[in-house]
């Protein structure tokens, strides 16, 4: 034992730790920057904008024993999701069942994952011949068949219309591909030549981390490697019982509602229950509704990673993403409830619709013990739109997956960011410029939403509109999956605050004068969720993202803050004076 | 589902393995937390019915907040 | 021919080196920057340096002036005019969060107003071809108002002489396919408002994605009037100290340009003060036979990391002002950490020690200058542990106290359960691995093998922690420049002019064909070759060119190098097979048959001037560095990882003559800097001036 450090700080317990702390910080820097590396080499060799644009992927480091060690934070949606994936495969499957060289594939929603397009890699990392631990990513592939285009049937009923599901399978084994496990995935893919990419650049990765991961053995030594590890995950552990331990204990809850499924157009309500007891939480989802037909279902990983999501939200954000930190939370999410999907529901929308809501309803029903910690509602959707065809200059089958950035919640100090991407991701918007380069679509506005943040003494951030016309001779099939278009459903406000602007995707038919939601214009039950609609040369796409939630009384806005979201034109002179109380000037 | 009494089982429960047959795809959920059980469950007698759980920590967890939730 | 000279004007000091090419005398000066004048300094630096100012031929100036000015958002009111419906992406940006679960995070503040960006109707297609016509009938009544409105509240625009700064940037859809639009808003603007200053997106930076091409026009614009101002300023004051020589001015990618065309396009001079270090450092890797190098510039508050290949510093044109906010340009690539000698040790919550990225700064600085400084800085380290000696701190000119850094250590050790020795020890390692991390991430991240490499260490803080960091790394051989203190003015004298010629395509392998692609190279050479004879080039330019590459669906590019001569279809085939092979070196596998895009075509213009030799360690210096004390060779307590104290040899660096060997543990003195040489490493004092340490096998 070189030295014993006492940790200080926070009221974290003080638990001596056989390798001195330098040395630790050291190691953790490593294992992050090998599940760095990794996604690097990621988003330089995949296909997909969703992940060489969007980021939607995650990378991780694990014990021999299924202990996430080491994490890269690409996507927090898969926070969870990455955590489970590979501890319940080791469990499955066997560790004993890997062989140097071999990598499993799988995406099952029902198995750890977020939603059926994340498709997750796992290999094991050997040294000298005797198993390490293992690495792996979770990546989400842009098209793997289904009812609609870009995989995700936003009124989809069964897993069965969602995709092609792959249970935990070894798609390499020893480092030679199973030829005829890619022939069965490839057949069964719209855009094909896309996945052979994008999953390449997946397992590409994994063997750039290996190397990585076999050169800190070498260098540190596996007993001591191991032991550094095991340290690490209690140091994580006790900064996130310290920092549990500084919120009041209570019971605290919070209840909020999705304007509908997909696939009928009634509302969804969640409940949580946020138990704070000494240095643990327990998040308990008991009292959501059952299960719904439709797809916006959040799966166990969607749920959990909600739950984190929130609590690292309001909770140091430097504390290493290991194991340890996970342990303190417990979550209950009652099997068969619109928070735990089971075979064979539906759960596309659930990651992208469902875990922004769930993560601010875990933050606002703490509000009361850290209201200097809190945010107001964000957005909360991400707009997706998804079309697909064949391309007129290529000749090709293509299919995109379109999203948007929506307000931030307003806090106690400071306003809400406008368009930003929801909190479960950390995608860009593609460029206009890329975008009509790719796309036969051709971008007419792309602009703020005057008006759109939630009122509050600090201002919720404001949504965005887009306007998109499908090129002349061009025919388009686009499916969608928003939420908050209905009056009511806006993103809350917090003490006081208004709610954000609503959300809209509408449609204008080529000689049409007016915008029209979808289920005016063809019927769609939803007006926010549907499939395989068909559009043609000179129709119109408008799709409007919601703004933020506000904080605190809006008569009580600064009056130098107001005097500048006028002078901007954020809010109109008519909102100043009919929320605000102000009557300004321009 | 088949399954087969485990080596280590507690004095308040047993570990049953799962043994799935192949047409069998999907695995269970823990009775308390709602996880996955991908291979072994921790199966307890509570007040005359059977409980499957993911692990020893959901029985603790069931006892000590979920079955006080209920007499609510 | 006369005296060439380099002056690098940094946040502390402004410092000037300087060669007579006719005697191959050198000359160098060390100064006080002034942050409220920059140009006194310059002035000052030609006084301290000792030569004959009619004598000088030609000056290159490194300046921070323009990055300052964004960072600060302290530069000219700008008025954005852009395709009609598109004013807002300024403020939308790309949306993505810097932090995953921080709150408190704020999208970076745009350089312009709402009110002042104008949409203008006219429309380009993907392949540039207009699909609607420009209508300028609005635009300047639009540009009248904003010029007649109120900046409007909290801003902070700039103004001159002739009132307040304002100027206008251009960033329509597709102009870099097609810059007709751009053209006809300027030739208006022109006509209507004579005088004002107007920066075109295609101009500037012809790349895609509008954002980044429109902010890159906003900085322009930003700082054009300030750019103005400084390079009249710095005319004048040439002009007082009798200097009639011409002067350029460094930009960002490394190579100068004369003074009156670089102020056209100030976006090119946004990293004019950190290109000298990178410059500076290649130059020393060329001069010690290192081609393949790292150089560290490390100061008191920041580290510069630079990659050289081949004996030269690596570019890129993704430099970020801060998360999201981006300037795509061609800079070198430097990677900028918050750690040098003041970075702070403190104790995160969680138990562990943490380095910066805090720093105690000049004011109150370190706690061991005794200006109130309390919290224990990588300076107060290295006291304690014997590196730096309190008596010869620049020379003497700065006493340490001792007993202050031993104190503040002391209290942050208590935290810990650790001596103030052990804290000390613990802080350099700290902060070692995270410069070696630095170092990962322009390397190992790029898929690059360090440990072959040389680093070049310097700045104030660099020979200090040079060999540290490079084992911490794994990097065997570290070169230590003479005056390592003032490597970056010496890169501002080694620049040549330089001109990066860049355009954006959208090009399939399956349709181009190897005429189409020689026209583009040509019209691409010919731009640069008649930019790089404005901007002062003389001699005869070198010219390279490369195309970047990626799969059909990528969005990431690999850049291959195109030789010089006609691109035939021999030519043609060999730029796809070098893809393919340089792919699958960097990523293990190929994707034969999935069609290749070519996305960017470069040609690099060089003057090609003769290469400047080292600068020596004796130098002609002007009186402030006129004041070295006297060669000795003594021995004091040093501390080493896994060492503890040993008894260590130090030697002024002056008294090492040239061919010198030296075993470690020792310590080398000079006025700028302290190299400390580790018990497992050997120096040697090669004839260029350089000092050579190696791993001992």
């Amino acid at each position: 034992m070189s030295s014993a450090a006492t940790p200080g700080g926070a009221g974290g317990p003080g638990v001596p730790t056989a390798i001195d702390p330098v040395t630790l910080g050291i190691v953790n820097n490593g294992f992050v920057n090998v599940c760095r590396e990794m996604g690097i080499t990621m988003i330089r060799t995949a296909f997909s904008p969703i992940f060489n644009e969007g980021l939607d992927f995650s990378c991780v480091l694990f014990d021999r024993h299924g202990n996430m060690i080491g994490q890269a934070e690409f996507c927090p949606a898969q926070i969870a999701a990455s955590l489970f994936i590979v501890r319940w495969t080791l469990e499955e499957l066997g560790i004993e069942s890997f062989e140097p060289g071999d990598v499993v594939l799988h995406n099952d929603p029902y198995r750890g994952g977020a939603h059926i397009p994340e498709h997750s890699v796992i290999r094991p990392v050997f040294h000298e011949g005797e198993l390490f631990g293992f690495v792996a990513n979770v990546g989400h592939l842009a098209e793997i068949g289904g009812k609609a285009v870009g995989s995700f049937a936003a009124d989809a009923t069964e897993v069965f219309q969602e995709g092609l599901r792959i249970p935990p399978v070894k798609i390499v084994k020893r480092d030679v591909n199973d030829m005829e496990l890619w022939r069965l995935i490839m057949a069964n893919h719209r855009t094909p030549r896309n996945t052979w990419g994008d999953l390449n650049a997946q397992i590409g990765s994994l063997r750039v981390a290996e190397r990585r991961v076999i050169e800190m053995v070498d260098r540190y030594g596996r007993d001591f490697l191991e032991q550094a590890a095991n340290e690490l995950m209690d140091y994580s552990e006790r900064w996130m019982r310290a920092e549990i331990s500084a919120i009041p204990d209570g019971v605290y809850e919070f209840t909020e509602r999705m304007e509908d499924d997909g696939v009928s157009d009634q509302p969804v309500t969640f409940h949580v229950t946020v138990n704070v007891r000494g240095d643990e939480l327990i998040v308990d989802w008991t009292g959501t509704d059952p299960q719904v037909r439709g797809p916006i279902n959040a799966t166990y990983g969607v749920t959990a990673g909600a739950t984190y999501n929130a609590v690292f939200h309001v909770t140091d954000h430097h504390i290493p993403k290991n194991s340890g930190a996970y342990r303190p939370i417990r979550i209950i999410a009652p099997p068969g409830s619109a928070v735990n999907v089971q075979y064979p529901g539906p759960s596309v929308g659930g990651n992208t619709e469902t875990h922004p809501k769930l993560a601010d309803m875990v933050i606002a029903a703490l509000a009361p013990a850290l209201p200097g910690r809190v945010s107001a509602a964000e957005g909360g959707t991400c707009c997706n739109f998804l079309f697909g065809g064949i391309h007129p200059k290529t000749g090709e089958y293509y299919a995109n997956y379109h999203l948007e950035g929506c307000g931030w919640g307003a806090k106690s100090y400071d306003d809400g960011n406008d368009a930003i991407i929801i909190k479960n991701g950390n995608c860009r918007n593609t460029p206009v410029e890329i975008f009509e380069t790719r796309y036969p679509l051709r971008v007419k506005e792309y602009s703020l939403i005057p008006d759109s943040g939630g009122a509050g003494a600090m201002r919720g951030g404001l949504g965005t509109r887009r306007i998109m016309r499908v090129q002349d001779g061009v025919e388009i099939t686009v499916n969608a999956l928003l939420d908050r278009t209905k009056p009511g459903f806006g993103a809350f406000g917090l003490e006081g605050g208004g709610q954000g602007g609503s959300a809209a995707i509408k449609v204008k038919r080529a000689g049409d004068t007016e915008f029209r939601t979808f289920t005016e214009a063809f019927g769609t039950v939803s007006a926010s969720k549907f499939t395989n609609v068909v559009l043609r040369g000179g129709d119109e796409v408008l799709i409007e993202s919601p703004g933020g939630g506000g904080y605190g009384d809006a008569y009580a806005r600064d009056p130098e803050r107001l005097a500048r979201d006028v002078f901007e034109g954020f809010v109109s002179a008519g909102q100043a004076q009919a929320l605000y109380g102000a009557a300004v000037t321009t | 589902m088949s399954g087969a009494a485990g080596p280590d089982g507690g004095a308040g429960g047993r570990w049953v393995e799962l043994k799935p047959a192949v047409w069998e795809t999907v695995v269970r959920a823990c009775d308390c937390c709602g996880q996955v059980v991908p291979k072994r469950l921790w199966v307890v007698d509570i007040a005359g019915s059977e409980r499957r759980f993911c692990g020893t920590e959901c029985e603790s967890l069931y006892r000590s907040y979920v079955l006080p939730r209920l007499a609510r | 021919m006369g005296i060439r000279v380099g002056i690098d004007t940094g946040g502390t000091f402004t410092d000037l080196v300087a060669v007579d090419s006719e005697t191959g005398r050198w000359y160098v000066a060390k100064v006080p920057s002034n942050p409220a004048n920059p140009v006194a300094a310059i002035g000052e630096s030609l006084t301290g340096a000792g030569f004959d100012p009619s004598a000088v031929d030609f000056i290159v100036v490194g300046t921070t002036i323009g990055i300052n000015a964004v960072l600060t958002r302290r530069g000219a009111r700008v008025i954005y005019v852009t395709t009609q419906g598109f004013e807002d992406i300024p403020f939308i940006q790309r949306i993505n969060r810097k932090h995953h679960y921080d709150f408190r995070w704020r999208k970076p503040t745009p350089l312009v107003h709402r009110p002042d960006c104008i949409g203008v109707p006219g429309r380009l297609d993907e392949e540039g071809r207009e699909i609607e016509p420009l209508d300028l009938s609005g635009l300047a009544d639009r540009v009248a108002e904003c010029l007649a409105a109120a900046p409007g509240p909290g801003s902070s625009a700039t103004s001159g002489p002739a009132g307040a700064d304002i100027a206008v940037a251009v960033c329509t859809l597709f102009s870099y396919l097609n810059p007709a639009h751009e053209l006809a808003i300027r030739d208006e603007l022109r006509a209507r408002f004579p005088g004002l200053p107007v920066s075109l997106s295609h101009e500037i930076a012809p790349i895609w994605r509008e954002y980044e091409r429109g902010t890159t026009a906003q900085v322009d614009a930003f700082t054009k009037p300030l750019f103005e101002r400084y390079a009249d300023g710095v005319s004048q004051a040439l002009q007082e100290k009798l200097v009639d020589g011409r002067w350029g001015l460094l930009k960002s990618n490394g190579g100068h340009a004369l003074a009156h065309e670089a102020r056209e396009r100030p976006a090119h001079l946004l990293l004019s003060g950190i290109a000298g270090g990178a410059i500076g450092g290649a130059q020393m890797a060329r001069a010690a036979d290192a081609p393949e190098a790292v150089a560290l510039d490390m100061g008191g508050t920041s580290c510069d990391v630079c990659l050289i290949v081949g004996g030269e510093a690596l570019y890129s044109s993704d430099f970020e002002i801060e998360f999201g906010f981006p300037v795509a340009v061609p800079s070198v690539s430097t990677r900028t950490i918050g750690a040098g000698g003041g970075s702070i040790g403190w104790v995160d919550p969680g138990g562990f020690l943490q380095v910066g990225p805090q720093s105690a700064g000049a004011d109150p600085g370190p706690a061991c200058y005794g200006r109130g400084g309390t919290e224990p800085t990588i300076t107060d380290a290295d006291v304690v542990l014997g590196r730096l000696d309190p008596g010869f701190f620049l020379g003497g000119k700065l006493p340490l106290n001792p007993a202050l850094s031993a104190a503040a250590l002391g209290r942050v050790g208590a935290q810990l359960g650790l001596s103030a020795v052990e804290v000390a020890s613990a802080m350099v390692r700290v902060t070692n691995e995270n410069m070696a991390n630095a170092i990962r991430i322009v390397t190992v991240e790029q898929g690059i093998d360090p440990r072959g490499f040389a680093l070049i260490a310097f700045g104030g803080a660099g020979a200090t922690h040079g060999c540290e960091i490079a084992d911490a790394i794994g990097m065997r051989r570290v070169v230590v420049p003479p005056r390592p203190g003032l490597c970056s003015a010496f890169g501002a004298l080694a620049a040549d002019v330089r001109v990066d010629a860049i355009r954006s395509v959208y090009l399939t392998d399956r349709t181009t064909t190897a005429p189409q692609l020689d026209g583009l190279f040509g019209e691409l050479a010919a731009q640069a070759l008649a930019d790089l004879a404005a901007q002062g080039a003389t001699g005869s330019p070198v010219v390279r060119r490369s195309i970047a590459l990626r799969y059909q669906g990528q969005n990431y590019e690999q850049e291959v190098a195109v030789p010089a001569g006609t691109v035939d279809d021999a030519a043609l085939a060999a730029i796809y097979a070098d893809y393919g092979r340089l792919y699958e070196e960097f990523y293990g596998y190929r994707l034969d048959g999935i069609p290749v895009e070519l996305v960017r075509l470069q040609v690099v213009a060089d003057e090609g001037a003769p290469a400047l030799g080292s600068l020596p360690s004796e130098t002609h210096a002007g009186e402030v560095l006129s004041t070295v004390a006297e060669a000795a060779v003594t021995s004091r307590d040093v501390h080493f990882p896994g060492h503890g104290f040993v008894p260590t040899r130090i030697v002024r660096r002056e008294s090492l003559d040239a061919g010198t060997r030296l075993d470690g543990p020792a310590v080398v003195e000079s006025m700028d800097s302290t190299v400390v040489v580790p018990p497992d490493w050997s120096l040697h004092a090669a004839p260029s001036g350089t000092l050579d340490l190696e791993k001992k096998a």
